[in-house]
């Protein structure tokens, strides 16, 4: 590739940015591109103009799993972070060649994340000093472990079941299907899945699987406490494929069950 | 979005470990990053998945941006943009137009020239008309649509040869002969 005719730079760098660059000719612009700051010059040009394109487009809101998916996923990751165990001189190396600079857990969950970490490491240290201990240990925390929400759902016209529970202190979902036969038509409609409050609004919690019978782990936004008392209720909808545009069910409801906490 | 003052602060807030400034980073901006995607990818399921990638790069690597080579709306564009293409790459295969929906395992095939909803149209969705916009209407018809539809859509050269029922190679010149006569364009705005 002649990468030294400026004809030919300037117009694989507009290619790149609107995205008809692909494949192996779009990875070797992007190495060309790291050594030539003309190049990057040009590419940002064109990204500065082509961003008029995204401006143009009416704003339309994410659902709030969305959100709650990425603010797990990053404490996740701060968790991680912080329980790696190295040696002091390999942190040394670490903070030397560290750019960024460490980052403030600020956010509650994350807080709260970081504080069963500390019980769990708590938990850990006890285990190697005192075998009774870990047992005192194991008990307590059995009995502090919060019980999840459990439901099973089959609507009528079809014996597909799923079977949920809400793990409302780790902000996960859990999700067994069960049966072949869908209650709608999936390959036209997805199935959305509900949680009412008190007030009776519902709100998102997600898409439900059609297929397989594995169970499935979605992300659960933040249940405020004054709505989680002995039961939640759950209800289906059937909605456009990728879910309901408004954030609100718009199609027919194919079932409504509460989610009870086992005793 | 935002005025480009107050997404840099954001955004520099951000890189500083600041996670209330990036919680107001994503409400200020999610809503267009997620119109771009959704556009581009078309399932509302793919685009979240792609708006969670891209809002998850700019926590990781919000202290790489430099006001210097470009606006921030640009970046937060690019990037989202960017992560659109390589999920179309992994899930629409290149070759063909056809695409395999990974719910149910069925194909379905993809919307492309819509006459009555088309991507010119819905760029004109905005008050106003920009430099590229002005710009854009010096191009025959050809060569705005393949602009238009490699950006909206995502589409490859062959795609495109696919959506306007070209040869390759015409398609290619289109997009050549438009990006030489908008450059020339937009250089002289």
């Amino acid at each position: 590739m002649r990468y030294q005719n400026p004809e030919m730079r300037g117009q694989l760098a507009a290619e790149y940015a609107l995205g008809t660059l692909r494949g192996l000719a779009r990875a070797r612009f992007e190495k060309l591109l790291r050594g030539d700051a003309t190049l990057r010059e040009e590419v940002t040009f064109w990204h500065e103009r082509f961003s008029e394109f995204a401006t143009r487009l009416k704003p339309v809101a994410p659902r709030a799993v969305v959100w709650t998916a990425l603010e797990r996923t990053i404490s996740q990751g701060q968790m991680t972070e912080a329980h790696k165990i190295v040696p002091i001189s390999s942190r040394r190396a670490a903070a030397a060649t560290e750019t960024k600079p460490p980052r403030a857990l600020m956010w509650k969950t994350w807080a709260a994340a970081a504080t069963v970490a500390a019980v769990a490491m708590g938990i850990g240290l006890q285990r190697e000093q005192s075998r009774g201990n870990q047992l005192a240990a194991s008990l307590e925390a059995a009995q502090n472990k919060v019980l999840p929400y459990v439901a099973v759902i089959q609507p009528a016209g079809g014996d597909a079941r799923w079977a949920i529970s809400l793990h409302t202190d780790k902000n996960i979902m859990r999700v067994v299907l069960s049966g072949t036969k869908m209650p709608a038509d999936v390959k036209a409609r997805s199935l959305e899945l509900w949680l009412l409050d008190s007030h009776g609004k519902p709100h998102s919690l997600g898409l439900l699987p059609v297929t397989g019978s594995r169970s499935f782990d979605m992300p659960l936004p933040t249940i405020p406490a004054e709505e989680m008392g002995a039961a939640l209720t759950l209800a289906i909808s059937e909605e456009p494929r990728g879910g309901s545009p408004t954030g609100l069910p718009t199609g027919k409801v194919l079932g409504a069950v509460p989610a009870v906490r086992p005793i | 979005m935002q005025d480009a003052a107050r997404l840099e602060s954001l955004i520099a807030a951000t890189a500083g470990g600041d996670a209330a400034a990036f919680r107001q980073l994503y409400t200020e901006t999610s809503s267009h990053l997620f119109a771009l995607l959704l556009r581009m990818l078309k399932r509302r399921d793919w685009a979240e998945e792609a708006l969670q990638d891209c809002l998850l790069k700019v926590w990781r690597k919000s202290e790489t941006y430099d006001p210097g080579k470009g606006s921030p709306s640009t970046w937060l564009f690019t990037i989202a943009r960017h992560r659109a293409l390589d999920l179309l790459r992994q899930k629409r295969p290149e070759d063909s137009m056809t695409v395999t929906n990974d719910e149910d395992g069925s194909s379905t095939m993809m919307d492309v020239v819509d006459e009555d909803e088309n991507p010119e149209a819905r760029a004109m969705e905005g008050e106003g008309m920009g430099r590229l916009e002005r710009c854009m209407k010096g191009l025959l018809d050809t060569e705005r649509k393949s602009v238009m539809l490699a950006y909206y859509e995502g589409y490859t050269h062959p795609e495109l040869a696919s959506a306007m029922s070209a040869p390759l190679g015409t398609v290619k010149s289109w997009v050549r002969r438009g990006l030489t006569k908008l450059r020339s364009c937009l250089e002289s705005n």
